[in-house]
């Protein structure tokens, strides 16, 4: 739970101070979104399922965000760059439809 | 495939199942399980960190989509206080024209009728003042249907389309012409812009061009029938669907434009050489508008419309 307040926390700061992200990560931050939603996702999922853990929700969100920015940025590296953000986000958002399904069947029980 | 359906099928992160082994095994082993102080402190620390990130990240990718429409907003409203202002001046333009058509006639009236009545004949001509007589009513309406958001721009009325229609009309003699509200005069240009017709730079609304013509109906009529016009219309109507319709009126109102005032062109003076006549009665006007009937910006053959 301790993890779950800590990011609201972290969402409210944020709209209230609304930092600035430097330029030049600026082209990692849709893929980073997307990841970050995925954890998000698999987290709720988690709670659900009574497996939740606040250790492995953070590594999972942490290492989401960093993994897609990184395979982006390697992407940029060779020219590929578009080609696996697409890749990126068809994983991801399969990841996110299947949690969500989860999600569906846990609260509707349908 | 495996990758695939490995995502498919285990959409969940593994390290929570094991997470939960983990602890499962410690109960069973009879310790306490939980968090120690210092890793919840950083537990906490890290999450307010990635929420504050993501939050950042988010703002910063719906950012330039507000500066975006920002400027549209502002454009649009400019776009409507210069229209506005056009319209104030334009209504300025026609009040001041007809005070001075009301000071000529007081003058005029008591010293020289004559001249009176060439001003206003004159005027007519030249579509400097309002006009009404019985005529020919042509209109062409975009394809597609009246909802013009999914007309696709080769079924939509060009300014070829109505040039040409306007040509058979002063050709089978009519004596004044409007498209739509602006009545056209020897300097008229119809021009495309993007998808918009022009005439006289303004724009018509569309999708319905109502192209009106004073002359002799019945004789007009004729003329026009035998014209190209017709023709063309009947292939625009089975090409692209574009509706026209061609009738006569009893009652035609014609706005007038105005006094236009030539600013290259000078009449001949009565000590002029009467043999430079031709060449020097008007020089060419290199102005933003042309005449109606000769110039088109934009041209384009039917075969290449579809």
């Amino acid at each position: 739970m301790i993890a779950v307040i800590g990011l609201m926390i972290g969402v409210v700061v944020g709209l209230v101070v609304e930092p600035t992200v430097p330029v030049a990560l600026q082209p990692y931050l849709p893929i980073a979104v997307v990841a970050a939603l995925d954890a998000l996702f698999g987290g709720f999922r988690a709670m659900l399922d009574g497996l939740f853990n606040d250790k492995v929700f953070l590594v999972s969100f942490l290492s989401n965000v960093v993994v897609a920015g990184l395979i982006v940025f390697l992407g940029d590296q060779l020219g590929v760059g578009s080609q696996l953000s697409t890749a990126v986000v068809v994983v991801l958002g399969i990841r996110i439809f299947s949690n969500a399904a989860a999600i569906r069947r846990h609260l509707f029980k349908a | 495939m495996t990758l695939l359906v490995e995502v498919m099928e285990r959409p969940l992160d593994p390290g929570y199942a094991e997470a939960a082994a983990r602890r499962q095994a410690a109960q069973a082993a009879g310790r306490r399980s939980g968090h120690s102080k210092a890793g919840a402190v950083l537990i906490a620390v890290v999450a307010v960190v990635l929420g504050l990130l993501t939050t950042a990240a988010a703002q910063q990718l719906r950012a330039p989509q507000e500066s975006v429409a920002d400027a549209r907003a502002l454009l649009e409203e400019e776009i409507a206080d210069r229209s506005a202002q056009a319209a104030a001046l334009q209504e300025h333009a026609v009040a001041l024209s007809a005070q001075i058509e009301e000071l000529q006639q007081t003058t005029l009236a008591s010293q020289d009728p004559e001249v009176l009545d060439e001003l206003r004949l004159d005027g007519v001509v030249t579509g400097a003042i309002p006009v009404t007589g019985p005529g020919l009513v042509v209109t062409l309406t975009d394809g597609g249907g009246l909802s013009s958001d999914e007309v696709s721009s080769d079924a939509r009325v060009r300014d070829v389309d109505i040039q040409t229609v306007v040509n058979a009309l002063w050709a089978s003699g009519a004596e004044a012409i409007s498209v739509d509200d602006q009545r056209l005069t020897a300097l008229s240009a119809i021009r495309n812009a993007g998808d918009a017709v022009l005439v006289d730079l303004v724009p018509l609304p569309g999708p319905t061009y109502v192209i009106r013509a004073i002359g002799d109906p019945q004789a007009m009529q004729a003329a026009y029938a035998r014209s190209e016009a017709p023709s063309y219309l009947q292939l625009l109507g089975s090409g692209f669907g574009i509706q026209s319709s061609a009738q006569t009126e009893d009652d035609l109102d014609l706005p007038g434009v105005g006094v236009q005032r030539p600013q290259y062109a000078r009449a001949l003076t009565d000590g002029d050489d009467a043999a430079s006549a031709p060449s020097s009665i008007l020089e060419p006007d290199d102005g933003p508008t042309g005449a109606s009937h000769s110039t088109s910006s934009s041209t384009r053959t039917l075969e290449g419309r579809s």
